[in-house]
């Protein structure tokens, strides 16, 4: 197999016989290219070594990785580049990174591509590597034949082919100057790459510096709200009375015919996305953005509100809670056992509600697209989570082929899920189709908040059932624990749950029809004798307000309510939190995650879908390990603080980041709560990049802080009560926790880092409290509770 | 017509009297580097420094700067080689980066009058400027570096 590879790999790798020397550079590898000064002597550029998508090396000696992900403070370029220096075994400062646009063509080539979910590492990690390890055998090969050495004696480090029997070498970019690599890589070579072992990576698991951090100290960076094109037109939304449903009936300009650089006013209807509520908006357009904002003020727009929509925060509560009642619409997400008949055994039960408020994505740059028509083709710049999908989205609502539209992505100043939404792109195109101009539309804060996508509300009902038997482990005694997540449903598409017969089952059914993004997290890692999750939609909520994809998605409630619970029954059982914890991570069933094969690790064809092996014993472990550094409930931290605990393995089951968080809390003299310091380990399998992997777990942290504190998106008359940062409130620069980060790459490939620790700082708070003080709170954010009193 | 000295550049600009100074540094002049955020300076992403003081952009009037010697990021420093961007640089503050100019001016703003500024002076400065990814660990880390550095300089 091997050797046929190899006789075909030189058949493409081309080079003029003699190597060296300008004429052969022309006739053999060079491209022509006209030279304006002298047309008969043509400037020598050499090709480039294409071999595949995911970058592209330069006869200069230079490597560019194509990043297809979107770029919005994760550092994923960065990451990404690692894999494939690694394999390529690259000199780091011969890498730099670029973000090719979107067309139809490269949609066809790469899937889907879509930034979230944490998944962007994970599933890079198997495909670029092999590519990298493929290309850097190439590399060995026309370098052996280069140097004349036999390429057994010859292997590829740091930039450089080494013939080791005669102690010479060959540079990448000499390499690349003499011959031209002319090869594609096609899907079933990838199996047969050669793979670096773990132990000795160089480059994944080095803090090397980030590449988009210089042009973001010195200003130059470009986000979507930078976008410029010549003669480009500006637009201000003007928005409707409700989010959702309104329509306009009449406008009347007449008052901003007078300001200078006003254009016109167009009606539009715009959804954030596929299967999104609709609604009209009236866009303002000038030749400056001041002009747009000026005429806004005094164009005179007539809406026709849905009086079905004028609702309050208090009616999606009440609304909660019949459906609590009620459990109108409600679909099993995760059963073990039989929850119902255990419940019916046990000597006691215990219940609990727990409940959030709407969040904000509150990204600091708002939205905002400019799109430029170029020979009927849509030219989008901006920021977007999902490039692939928005061409489509865009080519559907403007009524052209696909291919008639490209994106052109540009950093994103913060996205926590905002930039999936896509309602200003499709006002901007709609509007360059109607006027033939570019049109650039910027949201302002008052904007971004009403045509938001918060996170929705949640309530949930909890109900365990006990046994009093004295002499069972702590976790043998909760014989059913039954969950109802009442929430608004989203748009991205139902999942079917799982069911198992029992706790040591681990081959589940499929269950009913969820989406699993708004549930994520229940069906968290515990050992449970008996369990059932249930989701019961909130529709009337999604009516009114597009719910939406915001940090950690569902985990940020579900984590909150189970882990809150969980000491609450470890209370009404007289056990300790932790030896409660432990004794339910015992890799029992579906827990145990998905076995690892003996073979070598890197012989796996798909290493994405071991993401979760060792299962719930690494959230033991890493709960060990936290509780250890934080000294949890020794008596040396003292009286006047409390300690509580939260373990979450966010995203999900396919990407789970294993962690838990220790929070010191003390209560200040007017009986405010000050959060001191949190200890958190995380295992994210393997660890790409420490010090970037650190700061992502530094943002989670403050995040789920911020959400626990402060923030509360408020529904009033069917919109967003909220218009600012001055009435929505979020952490400041001030009063910060003690962050104490410990990291742990105890599986077989990298899992998420953006979103899986800041589910743990709400439930961890909430525990100390009631360690603290004996008060449960069971309410999010915990500003509405103080001071405790 | 107001003429206004940014980065050590004369330009002319002409806007209505009231237009913020914000989008003439942005839209008129693409000096892109300062940020819009809130439009109500709640934020800071929009910080510039007004005769060595900084301030939000969007709260000021561009005929109010007429004359006044403006610096943005982009004129920080001639190499992004500030010593407040150097620490930066070192602790790697930015994730999406969207505010950091903002918290750059305002830092080089707090350490140009006070090169040792105590814990309380730091938090009575920077506070103002909001951070969604939340690296303000970071950020507190790298202004005390500057901080270190400056004295170092002097």
């Amino acid at each position: 197999m091997n050797n046929k590879n190899i006789s075909r790999r030189k058949f493409l790798i081309r080079a003029g016989t003699g190597v060296g020397g300008l004429a052969i550079f022309q006739s053999a590898i060079a491209k022509p290219v006209v030279n304006l000064l002298d047309e008969n002597s043509p400037l020598i550029i050499p090709e480039n070594f294409e071999p595949c998508v995911w970058f592209t090396m330069q006869s200069s000696g230079r490597t560019n990785v194509h990043i297809y992900n979107t770029e919005f403070g994760q550092h994923i370029g960065t990451s990404l580049a690692q894999l494939v220096a690694e394999e390529l075994e690259l000199n780091w400062s011969d890498v730099s990174i670029d973000y090719p646009s979107m067309d139809q063509p490269t949609k066809q080539a790469m899937g889907g591509v879509m930034t979230g979910g944490s998944m962007g590492v994970l599933r890079a990690f198997e495909p670029l590597r092999r590519c990298a390890a493929i290309a850097r055998e190439f590399l060995v090969e026309a370098g052996a034949d280069s140097l004349g050495a036999d390429i057994s004696d010859c292997r590829a480090e740091e930039g450089f082919v080494i013939d080791a029997a005669y102690d010479q070498r060959m540079s990448y970019a000499q390499i690349l100057s003499e011959r031209q690599i002319d090869h594609v890589i096609q899907p079933e070579e990838l199996l047969e790459a050669q793979l670096k072992n773990p132990s000795d990576f160089k480059i994944i698991g080095k803090s090397v510096a980030a590449l988009d951090v210089p042009e973001k100290v010195n200003g130059s960076a470009r986000y979507g709200i930078d976008a410029y094109a010549p003669n480009m037109i500006y637009g201000k939304m003007s928005l409707a009375p409700t989010r959702l449903g309104s329509t306009i009936q009449k406008i009347d300009d007449s008052q901003a015919e007078d300001i200078s650089g006003y254009i016109t006013t167009l009606k539009l209807s715009a959804s954030g996305f596929f299967g999104m509520g609709v609604t009209d908006v009236a866009l303002v357009l000038a030749k400056s953005y001041p002009a747009a904002l000026r005429a806004e003020q005094v164009i005179d727009v007539q809406w026709d509100a849905p009086v079905a929509n004028l609702l309050d925060e208090v009616d999606l509560w009440d609304e909660a809670q019949r459906l609590a009642r009620t459990r109108e619409g409600a679909g099993d997400w995760l059963k073990v056992g039989d929850a119902e008949q255990a419940m019916g055994e046990s000597d006691f039960t215990l219940e609990a509600e727990y409940s959030t408020s709407m969040i904000e994505h509150a990204a600091l740059e708002p939205r905002s697209a400019l799109v430029q028509p170029i020979d009927g083709t849509y030219h989008i710049y901006s920021g977007h989570q999902g490039g692939a999908m928005l061409i489509q989205f865009v080519a559907n609502v403007l009524n052209v082929p696909e291919d008639k539209v490209v994106y052109h992505p540009h950093q994103i100043g913060g996205s926590f899920g905002d930039k999936i939404y896509a309602d200003q792109i499709v006002v901007a195109a709609q509007a360059s189709q109607e006027v033939g101009v570019p049109v650039k539309v910027i949201m302002t804060r008052e904007d971004q908040f009403n045509l938001g996508h918060p996170k929705s509300i949640s309530l949930h009902k909890m109900k365990a059932g006990i046994s009093q038997q004295q002499y069972a482990a702590p976790g043998q005694r909760i014989l059913a624990v039954e969950h109802d997540v009442i929430a608004a449903p989203d748009a991205f598409g139902n999942r079917p749950g799982a069911a198992c017969d029992s706790i040591d089952d681990n081959q589940s059914q499929a269950t009913s029809n969820v989406p699993a993004p708004v549930v994520a997290g229940s069906d968290h890692w515990y050992d449970l004798q008996s369990t059932r999750v249930s989701f019961v939609p909130h529709q009337m909520q999604q009516q009114v307000i597009p719910t939406g994809a915001v940090r950690s998605v569902g985990n940020y409630y579900t984590v909150f309510a189970v882990e809150s619970f969980i000491d609450e029954l470890a209370e009404a059982m007289q056990v300790d939190p932790l030896t409660l914890r432990l004794s339910l991570l015992q890799g029992r069933g579906r827990n145990a995650g998905v076995p690892v094969p003996d073979a070598v690790v890197s012989s796996l064809p798909d290493t994405a879908s071991y993401v979760s092996a060792g299962g719930n014993v690494r959230l033991a472990n890493v709960l060990k390990i936290a509780s250890g550094v934080a000294n949890y409930r020794s008596p040396l931290v003292g009286k006047r603080i409390g300690q509580g605990l939260s373990i979450a393995a966010a995203e999900g089951r396919h990407n789970p980041s294993f962690s838990a968080c220790v929070a010191d809390v003390s209560l200040t003299s007017g009986g405010n709560i000050n959060v001191e310091k949190l200890t958190v380990c995380a295992d994210v399998g393997m660890v790409v990049n420490p010090d970037g992997a650190r700061a992502q777990i530094e943002g989670s942290l403050l995040w789920g802080l911020s959400s626990a504190m402060h923030e509360a998106a408020t529904l009033e008359k069917g919109r967003l009560k909220e218009t600012n940062f001055d009435n929505y409130k979020w952490q400041r620069n001030a009063d910060l926790p003690e962050l104490d980060i410990h990291l742990v790459g105890n599986g077989v490939v990298p899992s998420g880092i953006g979103e899986n620790t800041m589910s743990l700082v709400a439930p961890a708070i909430c525990n100390a409290v009631a360690a603290l003080t004996g008060k449960r709170l069971r309410s999010l954010p915990l500003k509405n509770a103080l001071p405790l009193v | 017509m107001a003429r206004l000295q940014i980065n050590n550049k004369s330009y002319l600009v002409n806007e209505e009297a009231d237009t913020p100074l914000l989008w003439v540094l942005r839209e008129n002049l693409q000096l892109t580097g300062t940020k819009f955020g809130c439009g109500g300076g709640h934020c800071g992403a929009c910080t510039v420094h007004i005769n060595g003081e900084a301030v939000r952009s969007c709260q000021v009037r561009v005929d109010d700067v007429d004359g006044a010697m403006i610096t943005t990021i982009e004129g920080l420093s001639s190499n992004g080689d500030h010593p407040v961007q150097q620490a930066w640089m070192e602790h790697q503050v930015p994730q999406c980066g969207y505010c950091q100019s903002g918290q750059i001016m305002q830092a080089a703003s707090l350490l140009r009058s006070n090169p040792n500024p105590s814990d309380k002076d730091m938090e009575r400065s920077m506070r103002g400027n909001l951070c969604r990814c939340m690296t303000y660990t970071r950020i507190n880390a790298a202004v005390r570096t500057a901080s270190d550095k400056i004295k170092d300089l002097s």
